[in-house]
């Protein structure tokens, strides 16, 4: 598990303060709360897309994340939107991550493999971004922040996008592929339901701070 | 696949020839520019419908080579106030497009060559008088215009004064240009202000307001309404009509002669004292007033000869005598011209 | 000691030179300017006051009615396919090619009534109505497609549709078109005093009479800066916005689609057309009867190929280095606001740094022309592109891509059309100017300055014969950069 201390921003009319936070090295570790709640917020300050004041620290084994600039901390993440881009095929959206990260191109065919196989993405790896609809597009967004065997996957929001009958099948999706992989995860979300198939914990959030934390299934 | 290529092809085909075209006219450019680089040029700025392919530059250029064997050098100066910012820039030998409005600040802003006097005696008997003191500072006048209405005829009675401008058969029928921008604009406002005085001059515009149908930025906007019928009149050059009977055959065109006489447009060439070939500058600046050279100033750029006995053909059935104003006065005028701009503006066209 | 006070994504040094870069060389007629003229002055009088406040409520209003009527037309051209609509859109552009004044005199022929400031502001809407279609098509073509079908499908009217979904989604396009129009407008120089009389004029007036006239230029340039100030003052207020990512398909719903809406393209060229086409074999058999000016042709076709490509090709370069930059904060604030100074002092500035004449001419000609017109290209489109990139260039970086990853893969694909565009569009005016060229130029070195000649030495209708050159060479440069950046920008078939 990894300790995070002292994550404080104060942007005035809003405040996160969170003195200590653990996240888990397996499974899932939840943000769950309502909008306005903050876990959008701390999601981007853990990411370091955004700055925190002085004093926070993050260590993950051995390694303080919050001294380093984003890509050196090692972090997968998808997006509510996806980002995925456009103009590419979804093969290239993801070797576009393994060569960002540097990954030989030995191992990238590994790594695509085992992860088209996991994901189901044979049938959408050659089609343009663009074009595959939301179900692939998350899938595709999945490899691509996997493909580097990231120390940990963020994930904002990723079935909020989906239809509803997609989305079980969908987080039963995203659980094998954790386990798979052997990668814990940082999951924002604001329905409940989507806590039901990982193991882990949910830290509840509101006003910027952690409310209440419970252990999962 | 063959499918695919020969459409790609077809595609890229336009695109391809296009480019072809571009490295064709790169090529063409730079042949055409190669042969004329030497040090001993006499350069001439002008501004550019002197020196275009139809203006008079050209063939004054030509018979000067001719006759001197100095090669001169044509270059685009623009109107006053710019060709004074670009003499600062590109020194120059000669220097054409002064008009009486402008000569005072050029003048004042550089030193010019006191030139050589000697064709004085030939100048027009009406100019004599007014340029003598330009010439003094070192301008010579190479060619002139009085300003005056032009009409077509049989479409309107024309006017002979500029009260008769007032009456109502010109209701919305006169194109001026401005005076803060164009130089007949200019001329047309101190030659109100200056026959009216300045109070009565403005009242006098005011009232000319609803016989004018329009305030062009440019002597060309206001030609062409003119020309395609917009405008019944417009305040040009006295010889103007003479461009549509030499090369439209067209004599419908006529100017209105004023009884009591005209502002004059007149035309000066000087030389800077920054010049490097000063003794060419001079022999140019003289030939130019040279009678044969005079002939084709005043064929191409449709202004009348300063010189006594050019004028032939149509351009000597011009009224001999029509009167002209007074320079020192619009030299006098022009210094309150800042006031003469505000107030003018806001008369409200 | 890493400080932790500081944003994890440092601006990387390649972007900041470059930024550097083309910061000077956007200001640069500025720098230029004042170095060399150290003292200018700010005339603050009660004149300068007024010109201010006509000058902007025309361009308010002239803008106002160029988007209503570009949004209209927009919706005529979406009404048709493939090569027609290309047509379509091409001939929407028609007025803006070529000199404005041949627009004004068919004006004031078929429509007399048009003076005043309602004189000015109609033929401002003639002039960019059209452009406004093309553009306006195309953002719809992205933007609302997929909510059209939806509320379509729903059974919403159309007035629903638009009031509530198509409007708010289109809100920071119209912003900005707003802003682009109103800058255009602002700056407007033949067509307020053609029109509008001395009663409803514009500070590029000022400006200029201070110049031709007075050689005032200290007033000139005071002025100048005056009118760049304005104008980015007006852009901070109103262009804070940014733009969403676009969905690509398109499909032709009911409610984008109304015929009668190619009027408004169709409309001001035909007027311009009717107005070229008077006289123009009267015009064609006097040239031909012009023996110099046939003689100076070639070169003159030669110098405007020349002028119209290089002036493109720099447009290119210039966007696409600011696509590298990607401006952040300030400096895309000051980026997206700045407005080009009066042509004539651009023109000049570069006349005060480079001195050669003959082919050098050329290029500064095409060197002053972009540094005229990107700065509107960017206030108007550029910025808004990038910013709808930003998502995905965060997720690249966070991947640890760098920057020139990130320009290649993901901005240049996405980029380069529209790059070459605004290029061909450059192009297409640098074929139809001459006031710029005239201050450049030593002699008449392209078509547009023999055009501008010919109509100062009476010759109107062989003026009005030559301009069918320059709008064709003007298309034929737009097409070519369409055309380059099509093929640039094939995306690999699905």
């Amino acid at each position: 598990m990894s300790w995070v201390r002292n994550l404080r921003r104060d942007y005035g009319d809003f405040l996160i303060d969170v003195p200590a936070w653990e996240i888990l090295d397996e499974g899932v570790t939840a943000l769950w709360g309502a909008s306005g709640s903050g876990k959008t917020t701390m999601f981007r300050l853990l990411l370091g897309l955004d700055w925190a004041e002085p004093g926070f620290a993050w260590v993950v084994d051995g390694v303080d994340l919050a001294r380093l600039p984003t890509p050196e901390r090692r972090l997968g993440v998808v997006f509510q939107s996806y980002e995925l881009f456009p103009h590419m095929t979804a093969e290239e959206n993801i070797r576009f991550a393994a060569e960002a990260r540097r990954v030989s191109k030995e191992e990238y065919k590994t790594r695509l493999e085992e992860l088209v196989e996991t994901l189901g993405l044979a049938s959408c790896l050659n089609r343009i971004a663009a074009v595959l609809s939301g179900g692939e597009k998350q899938r595709v967004a999945l490899a691509r922040a996997l493909i580097a065997k990231p120390r940990l996957l963020f994930l904002d929001e990723p079935f909020s996008a989906l239809d509803a009958h997609l989305r079980s099948e969908a987080r039963r999706l995203v659980r094998r592929v954790l386990d798979r992989e052997g990668i814990p995860a940082v999951l924002v979300t604001h329905d409940r339901e989507d806590l039901s198939v990982f193991t882990g914990k949910v830290s509840e959030i509101a006003d910027g701070r952690i409310v209440k934390e419970e252990r999962l299934a | 696949m063959g499918e695919g290529v020969k459409r790609s092809a077809l595609r890229a085909l336009p695109i391809l020839v296009a480019l072809v075209a571009v490295v064709a006219a790169l090529v063409y450019l730079l042949n055409d520019l190669k042969g004329t680089s030497s040090e001993k040029k006499l350069r001439v700025v002008a501004y550019s419908s002197f020196i275009s392919s139809w203006g008079p530059g050209p063939e004054i250029g030509s018979r000067f080579k001719e006759k001197t064997g100095i090669e001169v050098e044509f270059q685009d100066g623009g109107d006053a106030g710019l060709l004074l910012k670009k003499l600062e820039l590109f020194p120059a030998d000669v220097v054409i497009g002064f008009d009486q409005a402008t000569v005072a600040d050029a003048a004042q802003a550089r030193p010019w060559k006191k030139l050589n006097e000697k064709v004085t005696a030939d100048i027009v008997g009406e100019l004599q008088p007014r340029v003598g003191r330009w010439m003094e500072e070192g301008f010579v006048p190479y060619d002139w215009a009085p300003m005056a209405f032009i009409y077509r005829e049989g479409e309107i009675e024309p006017p002979q004064s500029l009260d008769d401008l007032l009456d109502e058969r010109f209701r919305g029928a006169i194109a001026l240009q401005d005076p803060r921008m164009s130089t007949p604009g200019l001329q047309f406002l101190l030659w109100v202000v200056g026959e009216y005085g300045m109070d009565d001059g403005f009242k006098f515009l005011e009232r000319l307001k609803s016989n004018v149908h329009s305030v062009s930025e440019g002597w060309s906007a206001s030609y062409g309404l003119f020309t395609k019928r917009q405008a019944k009149m417009v305040f040009s050059y006295l010889t103007s009509p003479l461009y549509h009977i030499l090369e439209e055959n067209d004599r419908s065109y006529k100017a209105a002669i004023f009884r009591g006489g005209h502002v004059t447009q007149v035309e000066f060439v000087g030389v800077p004292e920054s010049c490097k070939q000063c003794e060419d500058a001079e022999k140019f600046v003289n030939f130019m007033l040279e009678p044969e050279i005079q002939a084709v100033i005043m064929r191409k750029n449709f202004m009348l000869p300063v010189v006594k006995g050019v004028a032939e053909g149509v351009f000597a059935e011009l009224p001999a005598s029509i009167g002209v104003m007074d320079f020192d006065k619009q030299a006098e005028l022009m210094k309150q011209k800042d006031e003469l701009f505000s107030r003018w503006q806001s008369l409200g066209w | 000691m890493v400080s932790q006070r500081r944003h994890s994504f440092q601006i990387e040094r390649s972007r900041v030179f470059l930024g550097t870069l083309s910061a000077l060389a956007l200001f640069f007629p500025f720098i230029v300017i004042i170095a060399n003229n150290l003292s200018f002055r700010i005339p603050l009088t009660s004149e300068v006051g007024w010109v201010i406040s006509v000058t902007a409520l025309q361009a308010a209003l002239s803008a106002i009615f160029s988007i209503a009527f570009g949004l209209i037309g927009a919706f005529g051209l979406l009404a048709l396919d493939g090569r027609l609509s290309r047509f379509a859109e091409g001939v929407a552009l028609l007025p803006n090619a070529g000199p404005v004044i041949l627009l004004l005199l068919s004006v004031m022929k078929l429509f007399p009534w048009a003076r005043g400031l309602t004189g000015i502001i109609f033929v401002h809407v003639l002039l960019n109505a059209g452009l406004l279609s093309v553009v306006f098509a195309e953002v719809i073509r992205t933007k609302l497609c997929g909510y059209a079908e939806l509320a379509w499908v729903e059974g919403a009217t159309a007035r629903q549709f638009f009031r509530r979904v198509a409007l708010p989604l289109l809100k920071p396009d119209l912003l900005l078109a707003f802003l682009f129009v109103f800058v255009l407008c602002f700056a407007s120089f033949s067509v307020p005093l053609a029109l509008g009389g001395s009663r409803a004029s514009t500070i590029e007036v000022l400006i200029y009479q201070k110049i031709r006239v007075s050689g005032e230029w200290t007033a000139a340039i005071g002025l100048a800066l005056l009118q760049t100030l304005t104008l980015i003052a007006f852009s901070f207020v109103l262009g804070r916005m940014r733009n969403e990512t676009a969905a690509p398909t398109f499909r032709r719903i009911p409610f984008l689609i109304w015929k009668p809406g190619l009027i408004v393209p169709l409309f001001a060229s035909l007027i311009l057309v009717i107005g070229l086409l008077e006289g123009v074999i009267a015009g064609a058999r006097r040239a031909f009867a012009l023996p110099p000016l046939m003689a100076q042709l070639p070169s003159l076709l030669a110098g405007s190929v020349l002028v119209g490509f290089l002036a493109g090709l720099f447009t290119v370069v210039f966007l696409l280095l600011i696509a590298y930059v990607r401006p952040q904060g300030l400096f895309r604030k000051i980026v997206t606001a700045y407005a080009a100074p009066s042509s004539v002092l651009v023109g000049f500035s570069l006349l005060i740094v480079w001195r050669d004449l003959g082919f050098a001419s050329y290029v500064k000609i095409a060197l002053a022309m972009t540094l005229v017109t990107v700065p509107s290209f960017l206030r108007f489109r550029w910025t808004a592109l990038l910013d709808s990139l930003e998502g995905q260039v965060t997720i690249a970086r966070t991947f640890g891509a760098g920057p020139g990853l990130v320009f290649r893969k993901i901005v240049l694909p996405q980029v380069i059309r529209p790059a070459f565009f605004l290029g061909g569009l450059c192009g297409l005016w640098a074929w139809g100017d001459f006031s710029l060229s005239g201050v450049v130029a030593e002699r008449t070195m392209t078509v547009a300055m023999a055009v501008n000649g010919l109509m100062e030495s009476y010759r109107l209708d062989i003026a009005t014969f030559l301009v069918w050159f320059v709008i064709l060479g003007g298309f034929v440069t737009l097409g070519l950069f369409v055309g380059v950046g099509n093929v640039l920008g094939q995306k690999p078939q699905a």
